[in-house]
């Protein structure tokens, strides 16, 4: 897995991750959304489910409330160090992503937390207690 | 029994067979797979030529090429009527035998094979197996880029979510689990058959966080096979038949998306629904159950997305007695996934075949006249169900 996950995306990488995550480091998040005007559309669409007309990159505000985590105790790559965290975050606009927790050792997150999205240095969008 | 429309089987099971379920690396599943079919053909007292259908299920994570359809050289079968591949996970193995049960009806087809093949664990066990990305956010390579790997990381997401939407907590995973190790217990089969105790359970290392170690299902090497026949013809072999009585499917359209709850929507809500619909019944018609339960936390979802109790209510349930040896609704008799053996869709639908049967020794149950088997993929995406019994007319 470790071509995937190099700091810049290359070529074998979804072209709409790598997007997301080029304009994640430059400090903006974005989500799907209807190109027409329908609002945001989960992670997984290609289509707007309301209108059947593509979906495109919106920026989102970056707020967010914590859907529910999990706490993984054993390393899948490198960049990631056991224990971390990764919060499944309901955006404010609706889809909800995976992202990794920026405050490990700090007070503990919990389901219904406000987090805000921190950064996307490493090619990892992270989202920390807001 | 309590089922409003009366109703007579069109198709039965009449034949089961196994491989040896195994730990160790030995055997291929596709060498499993012949195993377990040559026993469900001499199991149902039919010969191999007798067989015109053939239906085949993998495990999802594996190439088609561990399973491929060119098994019907490697057991011998002759022409063929009906052939192939079913690829909707954890849900296929009852999907299998719905459309053998309609291929039979339609006339399409007269005893149909059906078998579930799957070798898991390497010489490092069936970690590595199981340490991939199920896609949940449908972004390629995005679980995996952000740590989110597993079916255990998607099922973690979704206690996470139920102990915050009943206040619920570890406790409740126990009971689930300890319930399925009473079971075990009395199946000379199980691998896991030492009582669960508390502490032991609470000691047990995370898989990911709050799923521990035994609240995971127990991997082995093997195959089961069936065989699907007409309910005309099920009664000619050396076995009881096992009525088929009614499925049901169930695809949740959830999203991850607000207002959507795909962590605690197993799909059971729709595939129950179509299948008491099509019975005419309600949960309360069952006598025993054979949930699909990979974590301890999917038999809590099963017996409240069934409606067998309320949605909050199914560890208390479970920790009742309810679902436990002598209580009033059996369930996971032979252990389940997590304590016997984990051969994906194929596990509950093995208990339930012996139920009917009254093959169950210690572990069988008092009343089997109708049994609820279910069985789901995905991170709970793809979701069957059957109804099972002794008697053909209900
Ligand atoms: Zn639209």
């Amino acid at each position: 897995m470790g071509s995937r996950l190099d700091d810049e995306p290359t070529k074998d990488v979804n072209p709409v991750v790598s997007e997301i995550l080029r304009r994640a480091k430059t400090g903006e998040l974005c989500c799907l959304s209807c190109a027409a005007g329908c609002g945001a559309t989960d992670y997984a669409a290609r289509i707007c489910p309301l209108c059947g007309k593509p979906v495109e990159l919106r920026p989102v505000s970056g707020r967010g409330r914590i859907h529910s985590y999990s706490v993984f105790h054993a390393p899948f790559n490198s960049k990631l160090p056991a224990p971390y965290t990764v919060l499944l975050v309901e955006l404010e606009e609706g889809p909800r992503l995976a992202v990794v927790f920026d405050g490990e050792g700090g007070p503990p997150q919990k389901v219904g937390d406000a987090v805000v999205f921190s950064g996307a240095d490493d090619g990892i969008v992270r989202f920390s207690m807001a | 029994m309590n089922v409003a429309r009366k109703r007579s089987a069109t198709a039965a099971v009449i034949g089961l067979g196994e491989s040896t379920f195994s730990r160790k690396s030995d055997k291929t599943a596709r060498a499993h797979a012949v195993d377990a079919c040559l026993g469900a053909v001499s199991d149902a007292g039919l010969k191999v030529a007798e067989i015109d259908g053939l239906l085949l299920n993998r495990s999802p994570i594996e190439p088609s090429s561990v399973l491929p359809l060119h098994l019907k050289r490697d057991i011998g079968l002759g022409d063929l009527s009906l052939l192939a591949s079913i690829e909707a996970e954890g849900s296929s193995a009852i999907q299998m035998i719905q459309y053998a049960a309609l291929a039979i009806g339609a006339g399409m087809v007269e005893k149909v094979l059906c078998v579930f093949a799957d070798a898991p664990v390497g010489a490092t066990g069936a970690g590595d197996a199981y340490s991939i990305s199920m896609n949940l956010i449908g972004l390629d390579g995005w679980d995996e880029r952000h740590g989110l790997i597993g079916a255990t990381g998607g099922f973690a997401l979704s206690v996470q979510r139920y102990f915050y939407l009943y206040g619920a907590d570890s406790n409740a995973l126990f009971e689930a689990a300890a319930a399925d190790r009473e079971w075990a217990a009395l199946n000379p089969k199980a691998f896991l058959r030492k009582p669960l105790d508390k502490d032991e359970y609470f000691a047990s290392r995370w898989i990911v966080e709050p799923l521990r170690l035994f609240d995971c299902a127990y991997p082995v090497n093997g195959a089961v096979a069936v065989i699907v026949s007409s309910a005309d013809r099920a009664t000619d072999g050396p076995n009881p038949p096992v009525y088929l009585h009614g499925f049901g499917q169930g695809h949740s359209g959830a999203r991850n998306f607000a207002g959507d709850e795909p962590e605690i929507q197993t799909g059971a809500e729709i595939a129950g629904r179509n299948l008491f619909d099509g019975l005419g019944a309600t949960p309360r018609a069952f006598d025993f159950c054979e949930f699909y339960n990979p974590f301890s936390i999917t038999t809590i979802l099963a017996l409240e997305g069934y409606g067998f109790c309320k949605p909050g209510e199914g560890a208390d349930f479970i920790a009742d007695g309810a679902t436990r040896p002598g209580g009033k609704l059996p369930a996971n008799t032979g252990g389940g996934h997590l304590s016997s053996y984990y051969l994906q869709g194929m596990t509950p639908v093995h208990e339930a075949i012996v139920q009917i049967r009254g093959q169950g020794g210690e572990r069988q149950a008092p009343s089997t006249n109708l049994g609820l088997v279910t069985g789901f993929g995905g991170r709970m995406e793809y979701h069957s169900a059957m109804a099972v019994s002794p008697h053909r007319d209900i």
